[in-house]
């Protein structure tokens, strides 16, 4: 017989042409960056999200950790706001909790039916686009933290007011 | 047109779970009745053992001899046993297993897809003309979506594949049989494979959606489901097994012929149906491959016997 140990240079090298792509063209209207935190480690990636304009997030830069296993791109990458992000479909741990960072038969939310999951076609570049348009439009049905979406429906003053908060806060103002 | 239910996927935890919360869960030993278990106990016990068995198994096999599944059904089903006779009546001698992962069909197709240019009587014009076809389907791949760089990491492994028939790899050895089986029993190469199959199935339709459209409903609630979102869900996600829509978008993509022999214990005189797939005209004589069917499964289905290790009738 063979060996079946999952061989990760494949997914090294998808990880260095996304890279290489984010890099050269830039994302779209500069909305964010990413990239590995080290060299040593094209599995561990740092992004840097700028808050959408006319939301709550607008001013603020939000960095999360993404972690790629290493059979990636067949299986989706983990990605967790540090410090994490007060909003409903984030978790209170940072990590967030998004349709396309899910394959098909994964629902842990119980996600509508028609919502885009992950297949090997997803890219970074595509699901950062994904959650800065979940920053902007929470999705309630599926929420991850409680409390937060409790908040989003019944008091959408405070909810905005706690994240502006958050946003001057990590600022320093 | 006739469907077949997908029967392969697990139920959801999900579905399940809240009855956990209502019955307290009962100590398992040996002893324990079935009835008493919670439903939850129940599939956690069912999913461990599938789970057990999928991943001891190869992701395809080396072909076993007929004579070995039909001992699995001797003690069952009398109509499985007479389909496999009949089977062995046609003169097929042997099964090539595949892994129950959901990608059954799109790897045993893959497989006798390779495994025909590489027994081919002109090799180098069976490389060429996949070569070809392959890189004709790189537009339509992207006509239908996919960025150029997405499809290409699973494109490479393919065509390397195929072109390791007649080009020899740097330490001096082209494709042979078993180097074939190898390659599909290592889970990378194996799983780009599938997933570019899977591309290849998508673009097909993609990019001729009347002609599939009629053809694409939801499996688990029958409704219609628009093309693209057909293909997100249950053709480019690894793991969603694939429908008779699937296959005739694939051995089109491919321009390529598959029989496919139903196993299905329903037959009242215990012949076994064969489906032809044709996605190129067939030549005279042609022999296609064929796929051995069972509820939920997809194997090979061999003329020739393990020992023979060749699958030329």
């Amino acid at each position: 017989m063979n060996s079946r140990s999952t061989n990760s240079s494949t997914a090294l090298r998808r990880l260095m042409t996304e890279y290489k792509q984010l890099t050269a063209n830039g994302s779209p209207d500069g909305m964010f960056t990413a990239g590995p935190i080290s060299e040593s480690d094209f599995f561990t990636w740092e992004a840097l999200i700028c808050g959408p304009k006319d939301t709550p997030f607008e001013g603020g830069i939000f960095a999360a950790k993404l972690t790629f296993p290493s059979d990636y791109p067949l299986s989706p990458f983990k990605m967790k706001f540090e410090p994490p992000l007060f909003h409903p479909n984030v978790y209170s741990d940072g990590t967030v909790c998004i349709s396309i960072l899910h394959t098909p038969g994964d629902d842990p939310t119980q996600y509508e039916h028609a919502s885009e999951r992950w297949s090997p076609v997803q890219s970074v570049e595509k699901v950062i686009l994904s959650v800065i348009s979940m920053l902007a439009e929470p999705n309630l049905e599926s929420g991850a933290n409680i409390d937060c979406c409790k908040l989003y429906r019944d008091n959408r003053e405070e909810y905005v007011r706690i994240v502006k908060a958050s946003i001057r806060e990590q600022l320093g103002l | 047109m006739f469907v077949l239910k997908a029967i392969e996927q697990p139920v959801q935890p999900s579905a399940v779970s809240h009855v956990d919360e209502r019955s307290a869960p009962v100590e398992i030993s040996e002893n324990t009745g079935l009835s008493d278990l919670t439903p939850a106990q129940l599939y956690e016990l069912n999913q461990s053992v599938l789970n057990d068995t999928v991943a001891d198994r190869p992701l395809i096999a080396e072909i076993v001899p007929l004579t070995a599944l039909r001992a699995e059904y001797e003690g069952g089903s009398q109509s499985f046993v007479k389909q496999i006779d009949y089977l062995a009546g046609l003169g097929y001698k042997g099964i090539r297993r595949t892994k129950g992962d959901g990608d059954c069909f799109y790897r045993s197709l893959a497989f006798t897809y390779i495994e025909q240019i590489l027994h081919s009587p002109d090799q180098s014009l069976a490389v060429a003309t996949a070569e070809s076809l392959l890189d004709s389907s790189l537009p339509m791949l992207e006509a239908a979506g996919f960025q150029r760089m997405v499809v290409e990491d699973f494109y490479d492994v393919v065509v390397n594949l195929i072109r390791q028939v007649i080009v020899p790899e740097p330490n001096g050895t082209t494709l042979t049989p078993s180097l074939l089986l190898d390659a599909f029993q290592s889970t990378e190469v194996s799983n780009y494979v599938v997933v570019f199959m899977r591309l290849l199935t998508s673009a097909q339709i993609r990019t001729d959606p009347e002609t599939y459209a009629p053809f694409l409903f939801n499996p688990e609630t029958g409704e219609d489901i628009p093309p693209r979102e057909f293909c997100e869900r249950y053709v480019e996600a690894v793991g969603k097994e694939a429908d008779h829509v699937q296959m005739t978008a694939l051995t089109r993509a491919l321009q390529t012929n598959i029989n496919v022999a139903y196993l299905d214990g329903h037959s009242e005189d215990g012949k076994v149906n064969f489906v032809e797939f044709r996605g190129s005209a067939p030549e005279e004589n042609e022999n296609p491959p064929v796929l051995l069917y069972r509820p939920g499964h997809y194997d090979v289905l061999e003329k020739g016997s393990a020992e023979e290790g060749s699958t030329l009738a």
